[in-house]
């Protein structure tokens, strides 16, 4: 099994959310200015071990990734609708680029389905638990990824 | 171009990016349509003639595995052609999507372009 670490997390993340929705993100040091998360999405995956991957993202960030799928303003987008839709879908996207990097093109994992968490409890506890994690930013948007692998 | 184009994906903002793409690719855009799992997209090909279904393989419902194995049992429908576009990286699952016929796989995260450029190719194929 490959390692994921902070940096193969951040480029990973970049790079999903480049591809799937023209969304350019940085690497940030931490969530200091950018307000709180207000919306937690998770993938689990399982195979010869299993884990979560859980994004953590403010309202800003579901709204410019919602608009930037759908090719129209953030004012234009229901963030408890398409915002949370867009959150999901990443979730899902980034959870198929965490179990290629970890077994590589010939992978036998297996991702469930996205899931929208109903509080920050739970994801309070993955991030302190948190095998890798990394934040990164998009303009106002903020966006944390918390990797959770278990043997 | 004058083909049916059917999206399965459970993500309803995913559908309409992809449709945003097809479009872009030549298809009118009353000629694409959408469901949001297997069994939706079943219920479509039912009253639709579908020249190419474009596949997300985790749906709650009917998955796309379930989906396939269901399209290829009627010989009426044996031939329409699918292309998986999914996250969905396990090998042997793949394996078996390739024994149903699959035409290409198409791994998420792809850029619009990857898309763009691959439904003539395959519609070509089909035609």
């Amino acid at each position: 099994m490959n390692a994921v670490n902070t940096e193969s997390l951040v480029d990973a993340t970049i790079s999903a959310l480049e591809r799937t929705a023209m969304v350019l993100a940085e690497p940030a040091a931490d969530t200091d200015g950018y307000g709180s998360v207000s919306r937690y999405a998770r993938v689990a995956y399982s195979g010869p071990s299993h884990g979560t991957l859980t994004l953590c993202a403010n309202d800003q960030f579901m709204c410019d990734l919602a608009a930037s799928l759908l090719g129209v303003e953030p004012s234009e987008i229901d963030v408890d609708d398409q915002g949370v839709d867009a959150l999901k879908e990443m979730a899902n996207i980034l959870g198929g680029s965490v179990i290629v990097a970890i077994s590589g093109e010939s992978c036998d994992y297996s991702l469930g389905l996205p899931e929208i968490l109903a509080d920050a409890g739970t994801s309070a506890a993955e991030e302190a638990t948190a095998s890798a994690k990394c934040v990164v930013t998009a303009d106002d948007g903020l966006l944390q990824v918390l990797w959770t692998h278990a043997a | 171009m004058s083909c049916n184009v059917l999206i399965v994906d459970d993500s309803a903002i995913l559908r309409k990016a992809i449709r945003k793409v097809v479009r872009l690719a030549g298809i009118e855009d009353d000629r694409i349509h959408d469901a949001g799992n297997g069994q939706e997209a079943l219920q479509v090909l039912e009253t639709i003639w579908i020249d190419l279904v474009l596949l997300d393989m985790n749906m709650p419902v009917m998955d796309g595995e379930q989906f396939a194995t269901e399209l290829r049992k009627n010989p009426d429908l044996a031939d329409v052609a699918i292309v998986v576009v999914s996250t969905e990286a396990n090998k042997d699952r793949l394996q078996r999507m390739r024994n149903l016929g699959v035409i290409d796989v198409l791994r998420k995260p792809f850029e619009p372009e990857d898309l763009h450029r691959l439904i003539p190719k395959v519609l070509g194929v089909t035609q």
